[in-house]
């Protein structure tokens, strides 16, 4: 169990003299065996937050505990974890083998020990009879594998990785993502994954941290984090999201809440943030939306409007409904129901969600 | 057009010309002149004898030639240590200050050789401002014309001069190197010293080979640094081959001398080649 206790992290710009804080007050138990990530937006403080936990950063303040052992003050040498650096970091002027074996060296082992389980690591990562080339002779793909295999051969406890896909293209990312996912069950040790990708983060994480601006806004399991997100940021960071300017006051209603968007009267079953006089959005997932041409009897959120944009995206059709005068919303239909609905721009339609699916976040004005 | 073989041995034909005439035929020439004799008036006549080389063998030049050697073994070690800390510093510098650094380091080298090392010789001068300081600090008992000519100066104006063909190529490969595998270092539990043994410097290694080269074998032969810088204290390699030509007109014994200094340089540069060409493995 890796136990990180309010960690603070302040960098001093010495030309400037400013202090930047990166991460304030971050908190977080990390189960063994559980593949974690880090999500968030580039300088949200997720890589500094994994360099704390390898050693190569000193906390401003904070614990770093592993197993019960403050391990804080440590250098990266006595930590059980070790690194995929997100360019690699291989040695160019040594074989895969002497890249591989390298900390196994380090260790002092005896040469047929190395030599097993250097040979059972590129294996793992399937670089089988990769050991006299040079790390310049490998395609993006092969040197993440090293890289890989670099920090397993020495058996860490905990496997940190800083974005070590960002370097591929898209089909050898969800290649490696499917293979990465497999390992980490089959080595059974513990990932600590940062990406600034949400996609990457929900094919892999067991749960994962949402972070802004050096604080976490949520943690919680991939599935909680879409269906139930617990502010703005993170709503609208993972998955495409409609949100829908509230005017006027939000009235508690028999459990629900009232409020008016788009000269229509709308209900939502959740309000999230408390605070008086704050930024107020109403939110729903575009797969929860359906349209309609002709009006329907519902207990449903209803908003007419007028088709805007019609576009083909390959799995489905994305229909751009406006409803208002600076507003609009992506539908989603599959082709057939599009084809149905015999849509063109410039058509009146009626746009339908429930006020289940209907979230409203209040929150403060920030940045 | 894709060049035809043909094309490129007639492309070739001016500058292979251009070396065997100026540079290979002279060679040739000077390697005859060694097993000739110097004539009562500096004639050169054509004996073939290596009486040449064994004179090379008295006390008094192998001397020479030692402290030639030594004096350009210290100038690349210190050239070397040099280039290996500023490379480093000017690596790590944000890099809007990295080429204005380098600008400032290369300056004082489009400067001709010889003004520079005049400029110097006015500031040590019997006259010049280091006179003074010393004469302030120490009293009347100190000799200018040692502080003016002397070993130290020559290494110094050494140093000063070949540090650019030293510094440049280690500086390309530092600012070429990954410092993140200084980390992944420390990461798989190595020290800082195995990070500088075992990774860093490998890397380097073709750099600084070729450093060594392009300084360590023009300070053997150089002789107007030591001329001007060491007064008549200094005789190194370079000064006596000159003064066997020019002054003594004794180009055979000269040519002697030339021939085992290229022999020496040629072995120095093939060494270092080999040695820096090939690829850095674990023990």
């Amino acid at each position: 169990m890796l136990e990180i206790s309010h960690i603070r992290k302040k960098f001093v710009n010495q030309s400037l003299g400013q202090a930047a804080t990166v991460l304030d007050d971050v908190s977080l138990t990390i189960e063994s065996g559980e593949f974690f990530t880090l999500l968030g937006p580039s300088g949200c403080g997720k890589t500094t937050l994994l360099r704390i936990i390898a050693g190569l950063e000193q906390p401003t303040s904070g614990r770093i505990l592993f197993e019960g052992l403050d391990v804080t003050s440590f250098p990266p040498q006595r930590r059980p974890f070790h690194t995929v650096f997100q360019k690699h970091a291989l040695f160019p002027h040594l074989t895969i083998f002497d890249n591989v074996a390298f900390g196994l060296r380090i260790q002092k082992l005896p040469t047929r020990e190395i030599h097993e389980r250097v040979e059972t690591a590129l294996a793992l990562v399937k670089l089988e009879g990769f050991d006299n080339r040079l790390p310049e002779t490998l395609s993006g793909g092969q040197s993440q594998r090293v890289a890989l295999a670099r920090a397993l051969v020495n058996r860490p406890k905990v496997l940190l990785l800083d974005e070590p896909l960002s370097a591929l293209d898209l089909k050898l990312r969800e290649e490696m993502q499917a293979e990465l996912r497999l390992l980490q069950r089959q080595v059974g040790i513990t990932f600590i994954y940062v990406t600034h990708d949400q996609q990457e983060a929900f094919t892999l994480a067991d749960r994962i941290g949402v972070m802004k601006a050096g604080r976490f806004e949520q943690i919680s399991s991939p599935e909680e984090l879409y269906d139930q997100p617990k502010s703005l940021f993170a709503a609208q960071f993972v998955g495409a999201n409609i949100s829908l300017p509230v005017f006027g006051e939000v009235q508690g209603l028999r459990g629900s809440f009232e409020f008016s968007s788009c000269g229509q009267v709308l209900r939502a079953h959740h309000l999230i943030g408390q605070s008086e006089g704050s930024r107020v959005v109403a939110f729903v997932r575009p797969e929860k939306v359906s349209i309609s041409t002709s009006q329907r009897s519902t207990e449903d959120n209803e908003l007419s409007g007028s088709i805007m944009q019609v576009s083909f995206r390959g799995p489905y059709t994305e229909v751009l409904v406006q409803i208002g005068p600076e507003a609009w919303i992506p539908v989603l239909l599959d082709h057939q129901q599009a084809r149905a609905l015999e849509l063109h721009v410039g058509q009146a339609i009626q746009v339908y969600f429930r006020p289940e699916d209907t979230v409203i976040f209040r929150e403060e004005e920030s940045d | 057009m894709p060049p035809t073989p043909r094309l490129g041995r007639l492309l070739a034909a001016p500058p292979l010309f251009w070396l065997w005439a100026f540079f290979a035929g002279p060679l040739i020439y000077l390697l005859a002149l060694s097993f000739a004799t110097k004539g009562p008036y500096g004639e050169v006549e054509w004996t073939l004898t290596i009486e040449n080389y064994q004179r090379t063998l008295e006390w008094i030049f192998v001397t020479i030639f030692m402290h030639s050697y030594w004096l350009a073994l210290l100038t690349t070690l210190l050239c070397l240590l040099i280039s290996i800390a500023l490379s480093w510093s000017i690596a790590t510098l944000p890099r809007a200050y990295r080429s204005w650094t380098l600008v400032v380091i290369t300056v004082p080298f489009l400067m001709n050789l010889i003004t520079r090392i005049y400029a110097l010789k006015s500031v040590v001068s019997y006259d010049g401002p280091a006179v003074a300081v010393g004469r302030i600090l120490f009293g009347d008992g100190i000799d200018p014309l040692d502080l003016s000519q002397n070993q130290f100066l020559v290494l110094y104006g050494m140093v000063a001069t070949y540090l650019p063909f030293m510094l440049f190529p280690i500086y390309v490969s530092f600012e070429k190197f990954d410092f993140q595998q200084i980390e992944a270092v420390y990461d798989l539990g190595g020290s800082p010293r195995r990070a500088l043994l075992q990774v860093l410097l490998p890397q380097l290694r073709p750099a600084i080979a070729s450093g060594i080269v392009m300084v360590f074998v023009p300070t053997l032969g150089e002789y107007v640094i030591p001329d001007l810088l060491g007064g008549a204290k200094v005789m190194l390699s370079g000064n006596l081959i000159t003064e066997e030509f020019l002054k003594t007109r004794d180009w055979p014994f000269g040519a002697a001398l030339a021939t085992e200094l290229i022999v020496f340089m040629s072995l120095v540069t093939w060494i270092f080649a080999t040695w820096g060409a090939r690829r850095g493995g674990q023990q």
